[in-house]
């Protein structure tokens, strides 16, 4: 089981799960940790509660495979519930997220088109002046930006994954970036 | 962050979770496709109401009443109730098309293009098989009296003597006049020559749906320019053309009375 389950595709294990909830150990095992950095990302919440996020995840994932149909990539559509789970527990304590983790890296990575910013950016107290921003940005936007620089997914895939329209998502991207690079000229003091 | 496939899988078996049934799963969406055909076929009779009124308009009233007058009645007696009802079906259609599973896929801009085309797609088959009348004479029959004047503002549109425009039935015929009675009762004299246009009107009946352009010359006399014959479930009322058997008539097999053979026709 654990050879086949090795070299299965996505799709190949959500039939298998379908059928044997062992299958499905294997998709939690290739997705739980992109998932936890991503909820990790998204909110403000602790290891514990964003681990009970991903465990709701699961569970809804498995309760759900019936309606996965291959129209969208396995990926988006976890990344999709999972992101739903996050919203919903945001909700249940009735705060919106406020400070949430960004490595040092991650925190470059919105910034990684900007090549001036990059180049003039010295020491860490620089860096945690941006980690400040991008905390700063209202969550439509900090939500796509961390989707398509630190999650690397394509527009397409952020569509589907916030379940908005493609020039929405695109506006949401556009707007956002502009925000903060403002902010970080301004801050920062940069040319 | 510690493995938990395990205990995802311990979850799954001891709480014996299985996958559930697609339609347990999407009867939201299903619910929203539902609404969403709902409201095409909503707005398909609407739009089919509001064009029949619309269209009901003779290019002869233009000539009659120049340009902008044209506009104002046309404007005062256009079917608003249903070009309203025609938009909210649209505006809840793009909303439950937006609440489907894949709603958010396409541009505002698509679905609209989408459901007004389906919407006119639907409306000129109705338009084919007559639904628009049956539609009309129906809400005519059944419906009270102030919302039939929003449904159907073409009476609205025969009953302005002021701007030539009066329609009704007629109860009287003569040489080279008739009498009308207009839709909230009046009785006028119709006035005509061999100038006087006519539209499926060659022939005066007694107890026919007329509609007449022309001229105000009295309180309740008018010149006529053109008369035009309307359909005979128009205002959803038959013509009154089966008289009472007279006392020498036998009435023949069956339910039917006999057609009157004496019309008074001009």
């Amino acid at each position: 089981m654990q050879e086949m389950s090795e070299v299965a595709t996505d799709n190949e294990l959500v039939d298998l799960s379908r059928q044997n909830p062992d299958a499905f150990g294997e998709l939690v095992l290739r997705y739980q940790k992109r998932l936890f950095f991503y909820v990790r990302r998204s909110s403000y919440f602790s290891n514990e509660d964003i681990e009970d996020i991903i465990q709701e995840t699961f569970i809804k994932v498995y309760k759900s495979l019936n309606i996965f149909d291959g129209d969208l990539k396995f990926s988006t559509w976890i990344y999709q519930i999972a992101r739903n789970t996050t919203i919903d527990a945001i909700r249940k304590k009735h705060v919106r997220p406020q400070t949430v983790f960004f490595e040092e890296d991650d925190a470059l990575k919105f910034f990684k088109a900007d090549i001036n910013i990059q180049a003039q950016i010295e020491n860490k107290d620089q860096v945690k002046i941006l980690q400040k921003l991008i905390n700063d940005l209202p969550y439509k936007y900090r939500e796509v930006l961390i989707l398509r620089f630190l999650e690397e997914k394509n527009y397409d895939e952020i569509m589907d994954i916030v379940q908005k329209s493609k020039g929405t998502v695109a506006a949401l991207i556009n707007r956002g970036k502009k925000k903060l690079l403002e902010a970080a000229h301004a801050k920062l003091n940069l040319l | 962050m510690k493995d938990i496939s395990k205990e995802i899988v311990a979850e799954i078996k001891k709480g014996q979770i299985v996958p559930e049934s697609r339609f347990r799963l999407r009867w939201k969406s299903y619910l929203f496709w539902l609404l969403m055909s709902a409201m095409i076929v909503f707005g398909a009779l609407s739009l089919l109401l509001a064009f029949a009124n619309i269209f009901d308009v003779d290019p002869r009233f233009l000539m009659q009443m120049g340009l902008g007058k044209f506009l104002f009645v046309y404007f005062v007696t256009a079917p608003f109730l249903w070009i309203f009802l025609f938009l909210c079906a649209l505006i809840f259609g793009i909303l439950a098309f937006r609440k489907t599973a894949k709603g958010y896929r396409r541009s505002t801009l698509f679905i609209t293009s989408l459901i007004v085309l389906l919407i006119s797609l639907l409306g000129a088959i109705g338009h084919i098989f007559r639904i628009d009348h049956q539609m009309g004479g129906m809400i005519a029959r059944k419906t009270p009296p102030f919302f039939r004047e929003l449904a159907s503002p073409r009476e609205g549109r025969w009953m302005r003597p002021g701007d030539g425009l009066i329609g009704g039935e007629i109860i009287r015929v003569e040489k080279d006049s008739f009498m009308l009675k207009n839709f909230s009762g009046e009785e006028w004299k119709i006035t005509f020559d061999d100038k006087t246009e006519r539209t499926g009107a060659e022939n005066l009946i007694v107890g026919e749906k007329i509609g007449v352009i022309g001229e105000k010359t009295g309180e309740f006399s008018l010149r006529a320019f053109s008369m035009r014959k309307f359909p005979t479930d128009w205002n959803g009322e038959p013509p009154q053309r089966i008289a009472p058997p007279k006392q020498n008539d036998q009435l023949p097999n069956g339910r039917f009375l006999p057609q009157r053979k004496d019309k008074p026709t001009f």
